[in-house]
């Protein structure tokens, strides 16, 4: 303190140039920021399943695709204009550098075996024009069971196209682009309907590009507001202003250096950031303008404003550091850099509030209101405060039995809580890219992916019977639209072989025969679905599976299913790999759930030992885990009920509550403390909520009012973020006003020690 | 329509030995003792395109594919090939597509290909109408496109300098592709071309996004008759993610010597000729004597 005091004296100019330069300097690197909009990338690098789709797409090419479906409702597609629409959107494509392969009917060859032996021709060399032409191609079409329901839907009605990117990942929402423009040319009378994860991740990564633009000026607006309500002053808003905007500068700047890209559930840090810094710098200027007299100069009014605040605001920083810190144990990559993000952003606010703001208060000259004494006794928060003295008095027991039934039922909604990470819950039911999925969804078997890699002695004829009836028993399995696997293109080779005897439909008998069937096909039809499907050495092969996007619940049943069939039924010795994006977001729900409770551990226990330190009590420990306790068995409850969502972001809410949500207690606890057996626990109970109401109320409120900004969002999970931030803030306020005092009146629990963070008050 | 044949492997041969291997007849004056006079870039690249080939040519083929862990994968033909036209080749290993064959043959200018597969007693003809050559030829990581060789005209180039490679010097020159060829596969490809002789010893191919994809190599050229005949051919694929080599030798080659029209039927299929009965003994006996009396 001494030391702060002198540098505050002696260095203050020091103080605000230094810190300001360091800001700007590490924030320049904000011109580096990237946005990354994949699933995988939120992933831990060394997780299995990552490992096994890298292998997968090493060995076989990209395996998710951008699948555009083309069609109209009640029309069939086998007309000139519809098929060459198709024909010139495939050729577009074809022509785009990134793009590694457009799958559509208008490229598909077909291998035909007559009497003379293999035909392999293009389906449609030319688009056809003539009704004969045209019922030709329809005919081809529906005689190759493969197609249907792949290339062209069973009704007829709607055409597919697949877009592979090529394995140097681009940036999905340039792709998305690329392939909208191409597309969205040729729309009607025909619709257009771009759909898979490629998609969503582009359409993804726009949205955070647009929530950064916008939603962060905004949220300054709403701050500026709130601050002008507050301090009422040009002077003092612009001040905080300052302090704020230059402690999440460098933390933005920091992401870039660092090559941390911008991702769905970091997007928000800088908005969190925003509303949690400007606490300190408002108490600090709230504190000296009111404090300030015309028989002090300013630097003893800051160092009497220092001395009285240094310490609630360092302890206050503490507990929402720890709140964040406890995210930097999860094993996801994501939510560890935001932890530590966070808290970097949090620590270096709390240095510029003790050394540049109350050093930029010495130099800058007083506004008039200085000395008028700002804090308003009839002020709208505190009326509310009053209220809730006189409710929690009068009735201190009914509350405490409110919170328990309200608890008690919340903890019901608990149980119903959903944990999801499937991405296109991003988006509502009504966007136009929920809609495009379903389309494909619906006629093509979906647009979600799994793959099964199967290493072992692909040529033996057993193993490939194996692979068949694997196909056939996931047929069985709800939810799974085609699959595709090396077996079915030999079955069709050697059909085709042998004269389209449907009778060679199968799987040759002996491993040569396989051998000499797949060297036939890797120098026929088309190479490159041969590379997708089986490696060189016949040591590797992947099935490929379709289905519609699931909830982790469904993917996981699945995986179970298939984790039980394989050892049973495969004869020979194999070995297998489940991967796909499906079970990416599955295992991303379930490393979120286990994080999160494990953060909230850590950071409940971490809290509880900081409060146990500062009060040495029990009981005072306890007291002031209680409220946010409630508060999140509330939130996570209502999620519950609501049906909203679990997921990697609202893993965020759980360090807001816990490190916002402690200070209101820490406020209240220690102001009891103070206070305590000087009157009636009634009337202390009542001056302690008369007291910490108003400023409790004022943070949770402008909290609240920032977050509320949120819903604004394109995203739908920051727009549950910013909603249910809101609600948890004043939910914190209140229960902590109400809960504590009702159980403070009945427990009366000993103070063995004045608290540590307001000694200085207690002197003055 | 440029393009007739996708999967005629015997076509690929044909092209790959036609295009890649066979060199224009070794001048009286070889080796580095000639000094070539400068070209320019057109001059170099026309002067690549028509080189003079063999008339006929046997040899016996190994593809070494080499994954990323180092695994190799080996396979083994007996190909002969006559003229631009006519290729037949046979599987000598692995055993499980031992007495594997393929013959293609263009006749009025279309590709007929027939193949028989010994395991499954199963001689048929293939007919392709596809249009693309970007797929990999034989799960190698050489499009059937790098083995066709590149038409003059549709590149643009640029001598970007000279440069050794070993003990040879070579020109180096760049190509692009004019905006008139569709859908090319590179961006660019940087070759290595023998000042000697015009042969590329080295060619790097850069994909459509512009990045270094891949190199060839030609590291043992071997003059037989008047022609320099590369030996050992290799392609690597050198972006990190698929990194894989693919090696080609080619062994006891025999160029010009008159190899028999019935070779290249549908008969010929079904088993592995002895080298020496491929061609007419007489003529060849004849021949080789006229080149030991030279």
């Amino acid at each position: 303190m001494k030391i702060l005091k002198n540098l505050l004296s002696k260095h203050t100019k020091a103080l605000i140039v230094v810190p300001i330069l360091i800001s700007l300097a590490v924030g320049t690197g904000i011109f580096k920021i990237t946005i990354k909009d994949d699933v995988v990338a939120m992933l831990p690098k060394d997780l299995p399943e990552r490992l096994v789709l890298q292998e997968l797409e090493a060995n076989f090419g990209a395996s998710e695709f951008i699948n555009v479906t083309i069609g109209k409702k009640g029309s069939s597609v086998f007309n000139y204009t519809t098929l060459s629409k198709l024909a010139r959107i495939t050729e577009k494509l074809e022509e785009v550098p990134f793009i590694s392969r457009v799958r559509s009917l208008s490229n598909a060859s077909e291998t035909v075996g007559n009497e003379f032996g293999l035909d392999v021709y293009p389906l449609m060399e030319e688009v056809p024009r003539t009704p004969a032409e045209l019922k030709k191609l329809e005919n081809s079409v529906f005689n190759n069971s493969e197609l249907v329901g792949s290339l062209i839907s069973e009704d007829k009605q709607y055409l597919a196209i697949y877009i592979f990117l090529s394995l140097e990942r681009v940036d999905s929402s340039v792709a998305y682009n690329t392939v909208k423009n191409i597309a969205y040319k040729e729309i009607g009378p025909e619709r257009i309907y771009i759909s898979g994860v490629p998609v969503i991740a582009g359409i993804i990564g726009k949205a955070i590009r647009n929530d950064l633009v916008i939603l962060i000026p905004l949220v300054i607006l709403v701050l500026v507001f709130i601050l002008y309500v507050g301090l009422r002053n040009k002077r003092g808003v612009l001040l905080v202003l300052i302090i704020i905007l230059l402690s999440v500068l460098p933390v933005i700047g920091l992401m870039g250096y660092l090559k941390m890209p911008f991702m769905v559930v970091n997007s928000a840090m800088p908005i969190i950031l925003l509303a949690l810094s400007c606490a300190y710098s408002i108490h600090i200027i709230m504190k000296f303008y009111s404090a300030f007299n015309h028989k002090k100069t300013k630097t003893e009014t800051v160092h009497n404003t220092m001395d009285e605040l240094f310490l609630p605001i360092t302890a206050t920083s503490l507990t929402t550091i720890v709140g964040f810190l406890s995210l930097a144990t999860s094993p996801l990559p994501i939510l560890f850099e935001f932890g530590l993000l966070v808290s970097a952003g949090i620590l270096w606010a709390w240095v510029l509030s003790i050394t540049t703001l109350p050093a930029l208060l010495i130099v800058l000259p007083l506004p008039k209101i200085a000395g008028q004494g700002i804090m308003d006794e009839k002020g709208f928060f505190s009326k509310v405060a009053r209220g809730f003295s006189r409710l929690t008095v009068k009735y201190k027991i009914p509350v405490i039995i409110f919170y328990i039934i309200i608890t008690a039922v919340f903890i019901f909604g608990l149980t119903r809580l959903r944990i999801e990470s499937r991405i296109d819950r991003f988006f509502s039911k009504s966007s136009p890219i929920r809609i495009s999925d379903r389309i494909s969804g619906e006629h093509f078997g979906g647009s979600a992916n799994l793959s099964i890699i199967i290493e072992g002695d692909i040529n033996n004829p057993a193993i490939l019977n194996d692979i068949l009836d694997l196909q056939e028993y996931l047929k069985t399995i709800e939810g799974i639209g085609s699959t595709t696997s090396i077996a079915d293109v030999i079955c069709l080779l050697n059909k085709a072989l042998h004269n389209n005897n449907p009778e060679f439909r199968k799987i040759p008998d002996t491993p040569e025969g396989v051998s000499q069937l797949i060297l036939l096909y890797s120098m026929s039809g088309d190479p490159e679905d041969f590379a997708m499907l089986i490696n060189s050495d016949s040591t590797l092969t992947h099935m490929n599976i379709r289905m519609a996007s699931m909830y982790s619940i469904d993917v996981k049943r699945i995986l179970n299913k298939i984790n039980n069939y394989i050892p049973k039924n495969f004869s020979s010795d194999i070995k297998y790999r489940i991967t796909g994006s499906s079970i990416l977001t599955m295992q991303l729900s379930e490393m979120t759930a286990i994080s999160s409770i494990k953060s909230i551990l850590i950071s409940i226990t971490a809290v509880f030992i900081i409060c146990l330190f500062l009060y040495r009590s029990i009981a005072f420990g306890l007291l002031n885990i209680i409220p946010l306790s409630i508060t999140m068995i509330i939130i996570f409850g209502f999620m519950g009920f609501a049906k909203i969502d679990f997921s990697i972001e609202i893993a965020i809410i759980c360090s807001i509550i816990i490190g916002v949500g402690i200070d209101y207690a820490l406020h209240y606890t220690s102001k009891y403390c103070l206070l305590a057996n000087k009157m009636t626990q009634e009337e202390t109970a009542i001056a302690v909520i008369n007291e910490t109401g108003p400023p409790i109320l004022s943070n949770a409120t402008s909290i609240a009012l920032g977050f509320l900004i949120l819903p604004l969002s394109l995203i739908i999970p920051i727009k549950s973020l910013g909603l249910l931030v809101s609600i948890s803030m004043l939910m914190a306020a209140i229960v902590t006003l109400t809960v504590l005092s009702s159980i403070l009146i009945i427990v009366k629990p000993k103070v063995r020690h004045k608290t540590l963070i307001f000694e200085k008050e207690k002197e003055a | 329509m440029q393009i007739k044949k996708v999967l005629p492997i015997g076509a690929a041969f044909l092209i790959l030995l036609a295009s890649v291997l066979a060199a224009k007849p070794a001048s009286e004056k070889t080796g580095k003792k000639a000094k070539p006079k400068t070209l320019t870039a057109n001059e170099i690249m026309r002067n690549l395109e028509s080189r003079k080939e063999p008339d006929d040519m046997i040899s016996e083929m190994t593809m070494t594919l080499i994954c990323k862990k180092g695994k190799k994968r080996v396979r083994k033909v007996l190909t002969a090939r006559k003229g631009s036209k006519k290729t037949i080749m046979w599987f000598l290993s692995p055993a499980d597509v031992k007495g594997a064959s393929f013959l293609s043959m263009e006749q009025k200018g279309k590709n007929n290909m027939w193949i028989y597969l010994p395991a499954l007693k199963k001689e048929s003809s293939i007919t392709s109408h596809g249009k693309g050559k970007k797929g990999y030829f034989m799960g190698s990581n050489f499009t059937y496109e790098d083995l066709e060789g590149r038409k003059y005209e549709d590149y643009s180039y640029k001598l970007l300098g000279n440069e050794m490679i070993g003990d040879r010097n070579c020109y180096v020159v760049e190509s692009t592709p004019k905006p008139t060829l569709k859908k090319p596969s590179y961006s660019k490809i940087v070759s290595w071309i023998w000042k000697n002789h015009p042969i590329p010893l080295k060619e790097e191919y850069y994909n459509r996004m512009g990045e270094f994809q891949k190199v060839q190599t030609i590291s043992k050229l071997k003059k037989i008759k008047s022609y320099w005949i590369p030996e050992e051919i290799s392609m690597e694929t050198v972006k990190l993610n698929n990194k894989r080599k693919t090696e080609i030798t080619f062994t006891d080659i025999q160029v010009d010597r008159g190899i028999e029209e019935s070779v290249f039927s549908k008969r010929s299929l079904r088993r592995i000729f002895n080298r020496n009965r491929l061609y007419k003994k007489k003529q060849t006996t004849a021949k080789q004597e006229k080149e030991k009396k030279q």
